[in-house]
């Protein structure tokens, strides 16, 4: 447990040389979202609502669907391609630990800087009482911030496990995740689809990762189907989970036969 | 009992890649999607070799002859087709963390160290992978950051380091945890002399001082000579020496050098009686002869021509052994 916890560590120092990086990427997802503003006020020109969001409403949900992108989005399956394709992977596999456990705490040291700005950002919101949250609402949406970072970081990792197979992985990565944005409501929320599209999406998980806790956060959720889900998070961590074994199994098998 | 085994044992030896071999073109290229034709290549075929405890191996060989393939088989990273293998007792291939607890691997084109933090810090993060007690961290630190004369760069940013400053950290890094077994691949590639001689000088203290199993692989004959007592030549897949440095200069070397001095001019079809010529820069002349007759020939030079200075020399090993490798038998 010592050594994850000095790995996350260490990775949060590492994080912290790129103070500048962080910082740009924010001004960079806030210049997309001004975009997005433009876009949705031509939109509301002809009405007021759409599929149960007026101007206002649609807004929010964007700038809360970033938030949340910003705080769960995993780099693992660049880190894990390149890894295997350059070889490099060799050197983390004669290490006395699980690899993966090694490259979860690194990204929970990474993690915990952008956590910090994101806190910051909910207790400005919090104490000027502009979303009317209650204690409720920020525990159960930290719960679902928590459990979307492991479903991220599971879901980008088995994408760079794909790597013990494939030789060119990156446009294979962006791929899947543009459908994981898509599905999940990063480009529209999941009323905007036809009424049996919607009840689709709902269904997977993708949506519970991204749409499903923005719409909560909106209130749009009731608090009974608010845990539901957070459950049903838990359900696709666990079944994420021997799936990423199951697969990192087998790859790390075909690294063993191929060798670089 | 069994009798103890020793600390590395590989028998029987055997890796088979399959490569797949592409037309050149686009045709070719459309080709290849549908029916791909592989290509059996003999990465290792039937490799036997013992090493014990504190034994300082030298593994030399052309590119692709094996060597690395090798080294991984021992380390636990590649799977071998066949034979059996067994390091420290444990079966590498397993990984269990108590075998890679006493191993360490250094490649010379790869890092351990953080890029972004300085040194120490990796250092630190070792401590707890490998689970070093405190006491014992401190004082293998302080003795190797003494060893590689670094006291003053360990706390600065890895990426502002020079290649051989960070060679000398590599190895800290890597042998903390005082491994039993070492496996250094190229640790001297793209160093200058002097960052040669301190990192071969350190390998040859750890060595000594831990009794540790080491095996070297090198492009440099220099890394090698100075090292190595004993040296394993492997060429396609196969071993085809194992045994002192010196034997190899007896076996293989079938000529001796003379290099000699004139006083005077000399003409050069004159010499080609004597021996075949190497080197002919006026007025030293490197002659290559047979070895039985070399006092003979010796002897015929000093009474015929006008000699200031006469030497009898082995040829150099690394002379011998890339003659071995370019194509003459073995057997």
């Amino acid at each position: 447990m010592k050594k994850y916890l000095a790995i996350a560590k260490l990775s949060f120092q590492e994080d912290l040389a790129y103070r500048s990086n962080f910082f740009f990427y924010f001004w960079d997802q806030t210049l997309s979202f001004l975009v997005q503003v433009l876009l949705w006020t031509i939109v509301f020109k002809e009405s007021e609502s759409i599929a149960g969001f007026d101007f206002n409403g649609i807004l929010q949900y964007f700038i809360i669907v970033k938030l949340i992108q910003i705080f769960t989005v995993s780099r693992i399956a660049y880190v894990l391609g390149d890894l295997i394709i350059s070889g490099d992977l060799s050197r983390f596999l004669l290490r006395p630990w699980s690899f993966f456990w090694a490259m979860f705490s690194r990204q929970l040291g990474k993690k915990s800087y952008r956590f910090f700005y994101l806190s910051l950002v909910i207790g400005v919101l919090f104490f000027l009482d502009l979303l009317q949250l209650g204690w409720f609402k920020i525990l159960v949406f930290i719960a679902m911030l928590i459990n979307i970072s492991v479903l991220t970081f599971l879901y980008s990792f088995n994408l760079g496990a794909l790597a013990f197979w494939a030789t060119n992985i990156t446009s294979l990565i962006w791929f899947f995740q543009q459908i994981a944005d898509f599905l999940g409501g990063g480009w529209l929320p999941a009323s905007f689809f036809p009424v049996w599209a919607s009840a689709l999406i709902r269904k997977l998980p993708f949506y519970l990762a991204l749409g499903f806790p923005a719409e909560f956060f909106q209130g749009r959720v009731e608090p009974a189907a608010a845990l539901l889900g957070i459950g049903q998070q838990l359900i696709w961590i666990v079944v994420l989970f021997f799936l990423t074994a199951l697969i990192w199994g087998k790859g790390v098998k075909q690294y063993e036969a191929v060798g670089d | 009992m069994l009798p103890p085994m020793s600390l590395i044992v590989a028998s029987n030896l055997k890796k088979y890649y399959r490569v797949y071999q592409k037309e050149p073109g686009l045709k070719g290229s459309i080709k290849s999607l549908f029916v791909r034709k592989y290509q059996q290549v003999k990465a290792l075929d039937g490799v036997n070799f013992k090493i014990e405890e504190g034994e300082l191996v030298g593994f030399i060989g052309p590119n692709g002859a094996g060597k690395t393939t090798t080294l991984k088989c021992l380390s636990g990273l590649l799977y071998p087709d066949e034979g059996f293998v067994s390091v420290l007792g444990f079966n590498p291939w397993q990984r269990k963390a108590e075998f890679l607890k006493q191993i360490a691997f250094v490649m010379g084109q790869k890092n351990l160290l953080w890029w972004d933090l300085p040194p120490i810090e990796t250092f630190l993060l070792n401590k707890e992978i490998y689970s070093v007690p405190k006491r014992d961290f401190d004082l293998v630190l302080e003795e190797m950051v003494g060893l590689l004369s670094v006291g003053d760069i360990i706390r600065i940013p890895t990426r502002k380091l020079s290649l051989g400053e960070r060679m000398k950290c590599e190895l800290i890094a890597a042998l903390l945890h005082r491994p039993k077994v070492l496996f250094l691949d190229e640790p001297t590639i793209g160093l200058d002399v002097v960052m040669q001689k301190k990192i071969r000088d350190f390998i040859k203290t750890y060595n000594e001082r831990y009794r540790a199993a080491i095996i070297l692989t090198s492009h440099y004959m220099g890394d090698v000579q100075q090292l190595a007592k004993r040296v394993i030549i492997i060429d396609k897949g196969v071993i085809v020496f194992d045994g002192e440095l010196a034997e190899i200069t007896k076996k293989y070397a079938d000529h001796k050098l003379i290099s000699v001095v004139f006083s005077k001019k000399v003409l050069k079809k004159d010499l080609k009686k004597i021996g075949e010529i190497k080197e002919f820069a006026f007025p030293k002349v490197i002659l290559a002869v047979k070895k039985g007759v070399a006092p003979l020939a010796a002897s015929e030079l000093l009474k015929s021509f006008p000699v200031e200075d006469l030497n009898i020399e082995e040829p150099p090993i690394e002379e011998i052994i890339r003659e071995l490798f370019t194509g003459r038998d073995y057997a």
